[in-house]
């Protein structure tokens, strides 16, 4: 049996795993699950991550959620290069400092600015509303500032001197709101100099390639389709930005 | 230059580094941060951690933050038991699994709920928002579910057969919601509790108390207070530090027992499920006397 990984290149960690298993030529099949038609809350994938959510692996029998964990198995079950997370113990704990950090410093709020810019409006058709937008780039302000003040003052990478999951997580998760008309660069010039350096890194046409559909603008039409599901999601999206 | 930990122990992810360098045998030197008193503001602080967050640790000149992280260094460096952080491909998988949900899903809500009920009362001075606090509630709830009727239908523990990180992680952050001080603001209010600085309009002074001092704390159940009548403690009493200072309307006043197995200096509100925990005999460092078995006297103990 095939690695299976059940991704949405919509989501930011999604990509991080694409890349990562491309980068690392992780054999893998691509089990695709459409978030915008609401494939992730179908029976199917529940049986693969119950909690409803991408990124998922399966492995055999083995099924894994939780994007940071997905690339630490992977990681270690296929050997990837030191570099991605250091067997140095003081080296290895920053990155583990930052995978941990991220996910209330930089993922939910990155999330949280592309729900209310991208998708909020797509499915229910309203315009963008302001000072939500407003109010969500002011939460991701401290981290943005905080990386490009303090950590890449003092190096190249966001835990070590090279390029490891930290800054692919990262890099990944701030092009959710750049690809959809928030540029998070913009103000930061030590962080717009790391995101080329990771581009660089990772291979321009790989990024593109994970990239292709976050940045192509959605169809409103397609989410009409359904307006069941428009509805619903709708709800899960404002009870998630509340 | 010894291992130094920033904790407050008011701060889950501060109690689960803490329980684990005890539980391990890690020498430490523990720096109180009291957030209580902003010292996690203070530009001292701010050397050790410019993010202004506990936990911290400084291990000679290398500076870590994000308990996570915290965790499996203290895990590697000092050779923990392997339970902790299997080195199993999967069974380790399933720990990062929990370790990375948990920020968003527990973590985040469990301690909004904290902020809401306690701690936002208590500065403020105002009554808790009971609509706020259960829309708070709510966003816990999926998580409990999941745990209640997913993952421990398959196993005695969150993420292997054995107690891990992820346990002791979960435990600190869902042991803050029973330890809300409803009889702790009570206590302060009332006229018949503790000593001076507690009576009248509750202080921030209290908090600080609750970490560090001796002094009975109102927090046990087993004390009737005004508007809240003795309940039945479902701990010894002779854990309870109110209880066992005598200072407890209707408690059990007497000596602590020979082997307390947790620290004695702990509200009894946390105390039971550390123990509970099943960690075993341990504690604060004490006199050698208490290390022997020997009766300790109340001085010994505060």
């Amino acid at each position: 049996m095939p690695l299976e990984l059940f991704l949405d290149l919509y989501s930011p960690p999604c990509r991080a795993i694409y890349i990562f298993a491309m980068k690392n030529g992780i054999p893998f099949e691509l089990r695709s699950v459409e978030l915008g038609r609401g494939e992730h809350l179908k029976p199917e994938f529940l049986k693969v991550n119950p909690l409803g959510k991408v990124p998922a692996l399966k492995d055999g029998d083995f099924l894994l959620a939780e994007s940071v964990a997905i690339l630490l198995y992977l990681s270690r079950k296929y050997h990837a290069a030191a570099h991605w997370y250091p067997p140095e113990l003081q080296a290895c704990a920053r990155v583990d400092e930052y995978l941990a950090w991220q996910h209330t410093a930089v993922q939910l709020p990155a999330t949280n600015i592309y729900l209310c810019k991208s998708l909020l409006p797509y499915f229910s058709e309203q315009s963008v509303d302001p000072v939500c937008l407003d109010r969500l780039l002011g939460k991701l302000k401290p981290a943005l500032q905080h990386l490009d003040q303090e950590v890449l003052a003092a190096k190249p990478f966001l835990a070590t001197e090279e390029l490891s999951l930290a800054d692919l997580m990262e890099f990944t998760e701030l092009m959710q709101p750049t690809a959809v008309g928030c540029d998070v660069f913009q103000d930061w010039p030590r962080l717009a100099a790391w995101q080329a350096r990771v581009e660089a890194a990772l291979g321009p046409e790989l990024v593109r390639d994970a990239h292709r559909l976050v940045l192509q603008p959605r169809d409103p039409r397609d989410a009409q389709r359904d307006p069941k599901l428009a509805q619903e999601l709708v709800q899960r999206l404002l009870e998630r930005l509340s």
